[in-house]
């Protein structure tokens, strides 16, 4: 009997299955078997989601078996076979049971069916007659394990193994699969589907709908839809013949499976985290490749079609359909002060925005609009898909216009990208350029009113001197740079450490290494909102080398104020602290201050002068009425014109907050959805804020080398 | 200690000021609970840099209070700053979501840190299970939630922020219980004088 088995569900002769079946020749006919994709295929699905997730301890994913370890397996067999009833299920966050894989596969009797010859089995009479329903049944409950515990009920129980029933139940499965190794074979090509399976459920990936819908039917037809869809028409036949269901045909141009893994990929928040990992931050080597780390993953998710920007947007062309207009249906809702005559934007359609972007008046109030726009777009939609939509709009213009309306109109377009161009320049890639200069060669034709050429030319000039002088490095070579204080006996030593050097120069050198963090925040670093949103970390660098950096900062004083030999290390910390305040580096100072909080510090004595100056510190960064004095500080010393570094947290919590409360659309007449100016405004209004902080002029210090590269590896032992 | 107590927790006209402070998770919903409460009407703009955005009197078993609310939303994977705000704050609203089984167990780590840092065995908390409108996806039984609030000894309430339920409510709880802890160590310290001459004699 089992060697028709053998012949109906063939094994891919290029399998590891294969390769540890022949080596080992128990079953010894393999004459019949039948090239086969199915298993590789599959494999090759599940590949992206393990090539992912690997390294991650918690997911029990390991796709396929190498030979070593399945021969690992084969000889723990041999010292002791356990049944297939002692696999051990666990319950996941969700309350589903499944078997976790690492641990199952310690004691797991793979291959036990390719052992032991069925022949050579004692085989009871209750089980023979049980036999043809029961292989169905398993075979089904295979597809499907994590969402059930072992179904000894589904067994329908045959008159005349009744008298056994109480006793072969528990065992059923496990018999069944010494007898038939054929069903232990098609257990082995489910299972890369059995483990994206337990993936979805560990990742709690999908609505609870879905996964109520996702029964063994549904799992069994995507199955049969990617054999069908990779034109193994043979193997869907054997498929439905075993399991007893039929394929429904389903009508999708592409392998619903691949696309499924695709999906869960997408899903998780977890990818860029996994692939800049924060306890890797100091490793050089990662440091030095993560460009080309992230360039290859970016890359390899486009090739996937996954390419995300902003969060809204999740595909674009979906997007720019449910932005579609109603001709002549209201765009835009606008509040109108009756008494100051003001009028207050509220929101409107993406058309309808851009219209009023590219409008050709110059009045404050428009020049304010484009800046909100600009400043926060990208957190709604790519720069990309904004360029898309001005070419289209400069290529079909209203038929109905005069020659010199339509003029206008592309004047306008042309005077908003040279604005953009100009101001947001790291916005543009080298695609969307190309794609810019063949605009203006295109629309050279039909165009001829001399706003138009002057600004066509004036962009392409721009083109030209971005393209020539990639970086502009605002050098100012300033002859007054302040002598660093530094201890010259002991700055070329090794045994440098930072409790050597003065108060004020640490404050300086700490104020330095921070400034250059905090400039280099970008807008885009600001609106992917990475800081707080693991998906887009990797969007934000900078931010969170500032973040790591302020809490390393606070590590660092509370260890040195614990330290048993340090002398009078509090009133070391306050002097830190008075120079940061002149300084006006309140990001460093909160850092510092917070260390004081730490329950070690606190129990420490204070003598009261301290105690007094401490508390001056506090109450200026202390969280009560919403950081009311650190806001007016701030204030004032943003009026002075010198240099600052805000307590960048709380800019960037307020920025969260914003981005939380308010809706990114609200639903006007017609129920079309308006972008929420409203909330743009808002954004803007601390985005321009901490524009306003880096523009400020900078500090006026040398670095010193041996002392950056302390504090940038500040070590708390 | 003593002095302190009162001058925080009343202002000069002799009414109750309590801070509390919202914890939890990320993605739990304490911003929108506390704009929720801070705001009765939900609205489009919302401005977190004004002043005022975290304060409000209210009125609590008919005596005002004066409220001062920390969202700590936006800088709960920080560990550094955790210590700062549990000391300032007078109650915590340990905020978990419904929907989620990791917020619910972070939920301990939150609780074991605050006696830590508040140095004592009992402090005025309320567990808050959020979202409970997404019946459909949720992970936690509220019963489950009740048993482990009773293990530690404070109530529990399941909110909505979106749907604005239970959100008075769950401040009201909360209030009473800094009400309570404030009044049981008015009568430690009562007993303490009262037995100090006692043994003296």
């Amino acid at each position: 009997m089992a060697p028709t088995f053998n012949a109906q569900l063939p094994i891919p002769p290029g399998s590891n299955l294969f390769k540890l079946r022949s080596s080992l020749s128990s079953s010894g006919n393999n004459s019949k078997l039948e090239r086969s994709e199915m298993e590789l295929e599959i494999l090759e699905n599940v590949k992206i989601v393990k090539e992912n997730f690997n390294s991650q301890d918690k997911i029990p994913i390991r796709i396929g078996f190498t030979k070593k370890n399945v021969v690992e397996n084969v000889e723990n067999l041999k010292d002791s076979v356990k049944p297939y009833n002692s696999v051990k299920l666990f319950e996941n966050s969700l309350g589903y049971v499944y078997e976790d894989h690492w641990n199952v596969e310690e004691f797991r009797p793979l291959l036990n069916s390719t052992l032991i010859s069925p022949s050579s089995l004692p085989v009871s009479a209750s089980l023979e007659e049980s036999q043809p329903e029961a292989i169905p049944e398993s075979s089904k409950s295979e597809t499907n394990p994590p969402l059930e515990t072992i179904p000894t009920e589904t067994i329908p129980p045959s008159e005349d193994s009744s008298k056994s029933n109480s006793e072969d139940k528990s065992k059923w499965r496990n018999r069944i699969l010494e007898k038939y190794p054929v069903i232990q074979e098609l257990q082995e090509r489910i299972y890369p589907l059995w483990r994206t399976i337990s993936f979805g459920e560990v990742y709690n990936a999908g609505q609870k709908q879905v996964r109520e819908n996702l029964t063994e039917d549904v799992v069994l037809n995507i199955l049969m839809q990617h054999l069908r869809f990779e034109g193994l028409k043979r193997t869907i036949s054997e498929l439905e013949k075993e399991t007893k269901r039929k394929y429904l045909d389903i009508d999708v141009q592409q392998s619903l499976l691949h696309g499924l893994a695709k999906e869960a990929v997408k899903k998780t928040e977890r990818l860029h985290d996994l692939v800049i990992f924060d306890k890797f931050q100091h490793s050089a080597n990662v440091q030095k490749n993560k460009n080309s780390i992230m360039k290859a993953l970016e890359e390899s998710l486009n090739d996937l079609g996954i390419n995300e920007y902003g969060h809204v947007t999740e595909s674009e062309k979906e997007n720019l359909s449910k932005w579609k207009e109603i001709v002549g249906g209201q765009n835009e809702i606008v509040h109108v002060d009756p008494v100051k005559k003001y009028e207050q934007f509220q929101a409107g359609t993406l058309n309808r925005i851009l219209e009023k972007l590219t409008s050709l008046t110059t009045d404050q109030q428009s020049s304010l609009f484009v800046d909100v726009f600009l400043h926060t777009y990208l957190s709604l939609i790519s720069a990309e898909t904004v360029l898309n939509r001005l070419i289209q709009k400069c290529k079909n213009l209203p038929k109905n216009h005069s020659q010199e309306s339509k003029n206008n109109i592309q004047a306008g377009i042309l005077k908003f990208l040279h604005y953009w161009m100009e101001q947001h320049s790291q916005h543009f890639t080298n695609n969307m350029i190309a794609k810019v200069q063949k605009l203006l060669n295109h629309e050279n034709h039909n165009n001829s009113s001399p706003k138009f050429i002057k600004l066509r030319k004036d962009i392409l000039q721009h083109i030209e001197q971005g393209q020539s002088t990639e970086k502009k490095n605002p050098s100012s070579v300033n002859v007054n740079y302040i002598e660093p204080k530094v201890p010259m006996q002991k700055i070329f030593c090794e045994t440098l450490s930072l409790d050597d050097i003065d108060e004020e120069e640490i404050a300086r050198q700490l104020t330095l290494y921070e400034y250059d963090l905090f400039v280099a925040i970008g807008l885009e670093e600001l609106m992917s909102f990475g800081w707080k949103r693991l998906k887009f970390k990797h969007r934000c660098p900078n931010i969170n080398k500032l973040l790591i950096h302020f809490e390393n900062v606070t590590k660092w004083i509370s260890f040195s104020i614990c330290k048993p030999k340090s002398k009078n290390p509090i009133k070391r910390c306050i002097s830190i602290c008075e120079h940061l305040k002149k300084l006006n580096n309140f990001n460093t100072l909160k850092a510092i201050l917070n260390a004081f909080e730490y329950g070690e510090v606190k129990t420490l004595k204070i003598n009261q002068s301290e105690q007094a100056n401490k508390m001056k510190f506090q109450q200026l960064m202390s969280e009560e009425s919403n950081y009311q004095e650190y806001r007016q500080t701030l204030k004032e010393s943003s009026e002075e014109n010198t240099s600052i570094i805000p307590y960048v947290r709380l800019h960037l919590r307020d920025l969260f907050l914003v981005e939380e409360n308010q809706n990114d659309f609200v639903i006007g007449p017609n129920s079309i959805e308006f972008i929420n100016w409203m909330k743009r405004e808002s954004m803007y209004d601390i985005v321009k804020e901490i524009k306003y902080f880096q523009s400020l002029p900078c500090y006026q210090f040398t670095k010193v080398y041996q002392i950056q590269e302390l504090l940038r590896n500040i070590q708390i032992e | 200690m003593a002095p302190k107590e009162t001058t925080t927790n009343s202002n000069s006209n002799g009414m109750q000021e309590f801070k509390l402070a919202v914890i939890g998770g990320g993605g739990v919903g304490k911003s929108a609970l506390t704009v929720q409460f801070i705001q009765n009407i939900y609205i489009e703009e919302y401005d977190p840099t004004i002043e005022d955005s975290y304060r409000k009197h209210a009125k609590i078993d008919d005596k005002p209070v004066f409220l001062e609310i920390l969202d700590t939303a936006g800088q709960e994977e920080y560990k550094a700053l955790r210590d700062s705000y549990m000391r300032t704050a007078d109650g915590f609203l340990m905020v978990y979501s419904v929907i989620d089984r990791k917020t619910f167990e972070e939920v301990n780590e939150f609780y074991e840190q605050i006696l830590r840092v508040k140095d004592c065995d009992k402090a005025p908390m309320v567990l808050v299970g959020n979202k409970c409108d997404l019946e459909s996806e949720r992970v936690i039984r509220i019963d489950e939630a009740k048993v482990y609030s009773k293990q530690l000894g404070i109530p529990m309430i399941e909110t909505s922020a979106k749907q604005r339920l239970n959100v008075d409510e769950s401040f009201a709880l909360l209030v009473r219980e800094v009400r309570k802890s404030l009044k049981s160590s008015d009568e430690d310290q009562l007993t303490k004088k009262k037995k100090k001459p006692c043994s003296i004699l």
